[in-house]
């Protein structure tokens, strides 16, 4: 499947990807397998509508149950009973079809990890180890769900704390409003700017935070030892030295992805203004054309999610294909064979 | 798969000259830094000019046309420094941004040579239409083609290349007499003929990379390769007592000494 590289691709790969090398690497390996990787996106996102689906079913069935309840305490209470444990299996059904979207998405990761390190894995066996991992998907989630909680709440603690000290320290009080203080143009100045530094400041703490962990699911994709609690802390582990890189790479992998957002746009644009223009000159039209524009329309947003993920994933295989060559010196073995 | 393309030059005097291309990723990184850069440049030429404009104001309260003056010069000038900006550093730079220059990129003509005043004012000039369009003109063209050249870069006659890099970091040999002691055992005992030169290259670069490995890594990674090394030139164990280190770091002294 993969074929062996020429020495300066193998050297540029193993040794010294710069920041906009990773990118590259990533968009080029997303355009090379595509048919292969947009389709397995296809079907994560296939399993998010799932829980949608039947959702409405199950309100569609019990619907009537609940507005016809019996009059007499007991059935009401069987009836109510019904439908919590209704719901409660359509919980876990839910959280299982998010676990799969998410093990789908890892499958790309794997994948694309594989062909950087020159490995050969069918594509079976690939599905069938991440999707082993389904729930263990869902647990580092939440984990990383609970993560980034427990930093928000600190964060506003830290922030509310500062403001105060501030206030304090200018002698601002609850009856100084509106004299003073708050209208001195030079303290109003400063204060101005220090939201602006706060503001600034928290957006790239938010930056450097999600690029520490954003591919925190990638090591348990890719080691069979790994799990989801150790994936985090190896994600945070291999970042070590590599805040800045990891902070621009993010950045960076966004930005490409603004183009194509753009592209998907005017297409839809032209899709709402064709409509426009024909129902101008012919009313009976308008119908079938806006039906079609309002397909295109999904069409286009669809192909565009699909897009996302799939470039996305593999921007995270490289970075962490990248970072294990660097920080732990993966690839560096002889050779096998004389 | 090909991760990067890489373009074959001919040089005025017909040498084929293969280099590496830039890449999209490096591009936007270059791009990047230069619009950060150069906004804010204008940002605070635009704030200067406020300053000015309103003094201007005060002073020429009833100058005709003063308004649309004020506001077409910093039109006119912000488009200078736009241009400006790029045409004055890749000429100074032979082809280089601030940008490209972190980025590790440069511009060179279709034939290998640096580029001049000419290709830099083109392609500068021509970002009207790449970067402007939402940068999705030069997004396209650079994507589809195999030479991942933008507007400007087809008229100027020019291609973006990766620079080519110096290897990072030299190699520390930690524990001299220990290395040498190895080093002689090696040559005077075993035949090390039957290290390839691959071999020892992956052995050099790890001595060359190890300060930057996690202590854990410099561990599995000496121990693996010493083992390896071990191997290849089918010794039964060690005369005397050394770590996978210092092993290491004698045969590099040794193959060294054996050309």
């Amino acid at each position: 499947m993969n074929e062996p590289l020429n020495l300066s691709q193998f050297t540029r790969l193993r040794e010294s990807l710069t920041i906009g090398d990773v990118v590259s690497v990533a968009f080029t390996i997303s355009r090379e397998r595509w048919k292969q990787n947009a389709g397995i996106a296809l079907q994560a996102t296939a399993w998010l509508f799932v829980p949608v689906i039947g959702g409405g079913v199950l309100s569609a069935l019990f619907m009537p149950l609940s507005m016809g309840m019996g009059r007499s305490a007991a059935s009401r209470s069987g009836a109510s009973g019904i439908i919590v444990l209704a719901f409660v299996v359509w919980l876990v059904g839910a959280l299982y079809c998010l676990g799969r979207y998410m093990a789908n998405s890892a499958l790309i990761a794997r994948l694309t990890f594989n062909d950087l390190a020159q490995e050969s894995e069918p594509l079976a066996d690939a599905r069938r180890f991440t999707q082993s991992r389904t729930w263990s998907y869902l647990g580092a989630s939440m984990l990383m769900g609970l993560l980034y909680s427990a930093v928000f709440i600190a964060g506003t603690i830290a922030f509310s704390i500062g403001a105060v000290a501030i206030a304090l320290a200018l002698g601002v009080s609850t009856s100084s409003f509106g004299s003073g203080v708050v209208n001195n143009p030079v303290i109003g100045f400063f204060l101005v700017i220090g939201m602006l530094l706060a503001i600034l400041g928290f957006l790239v703490g938010l930056t450097w935070l999600g690029s520490r962990f954003f591919f925190y699911e990638v090591p348990m994709s890719v080691e069979r030892e790994t799990g989801a609690a150790a994936s985090i802390g190896r994600t945070w582990s291999l970042g070590n030295r590599s805040n800045w890189r990891l902070m621009m790479i993010t950045t960076l992998a966004y930005l490409i992805t603004l183009p194509i957002q753009a592209i998907a746009q005017v297409v839809i644009l032209i899709c709402l203004l064709i409509p426009q223009l024909a129902m101008s000159q012919n009313a009976s039209l308008s119908g079938g054309l806006m039906a079609i524009s309002v397909l295109v329309n999904l069409l286009v947003n669809f192909v565009v999610v699909v897009a996302t993920i799939v470039f996305w994933q593999a921007v995270k295989a490289v970075v962490y294909f990248d970072l294990r060559n660097q920080a732990e010196g993966m690839g560096l073995e002889l050779r096998s064979g004389k | 798969m090909k991760f990067f393309n890489e373009i074959r030059l001919r040089t005025p005097e017909s040498v084929e000259l293969e280099f590496p291309l830039s890449g999209i990723g490096s591009r936007a990184y270059a791009l990047f830094v230069d619009y950060t850069l150069l906004g804010l440049a204008i940002a605070g030429f635009l704030f200067l000019w406020s300053i000015v404009s309103y003094q201007m104001v005060q002073y020429f309260p009833s100058a005709p046309g003063l308004g649309s003056w004020l506001f077409a010069i910093p039109v006119l000038l912000c488009f200078v420094i736009f241009v400006g900006y790029f045409v004055f550093f890749e000429t100074l730079w032979q082809g280089q941004t601030p940008g490209k220059r972190l980025a590790q990129i440069r511009v060179i003509r279709d034939d290998g040579r640096p580029i001049a005043l000419p290709q830099a004012t083109l392609r500068a000039l021509l970002r009207t239409f790449d970067d402007l369009s939402f940068f999705v003109v030069g997004f396209v063209l650079i994507v589809v083609g195999k030479k991942e050249k933008r507007l400007g870069d087809w008229v100027a006659g020019t291609v973006v290349i990766q620079e080519q890099r110096s290897k990072q970091g030299t190699i520390q040999v930690l524990d001299e007499a220990k290395a040498k002691q190895v080093a002689n055992y090696l040559l005077e005992e075993q035949d090390l003929s039957s290290l390839l030169p691959d071999d020892f290259a992956v052995v050099r670069e790890y001595l060359r990379r190890r300060s930057k490995l996690s202590n854990r890594a410099r561990e599995t990674v000496s121990l693996r390769l010493a083992q390896q090394v071990q191997q290849r030139l089918e010794m039964d164990g060690l005369p005397f007592n050394m770590s996978p280190n210092s092993f290491l770091e004698g045969v590099y002294l040794a193959y060294g000494q054996t050309r």
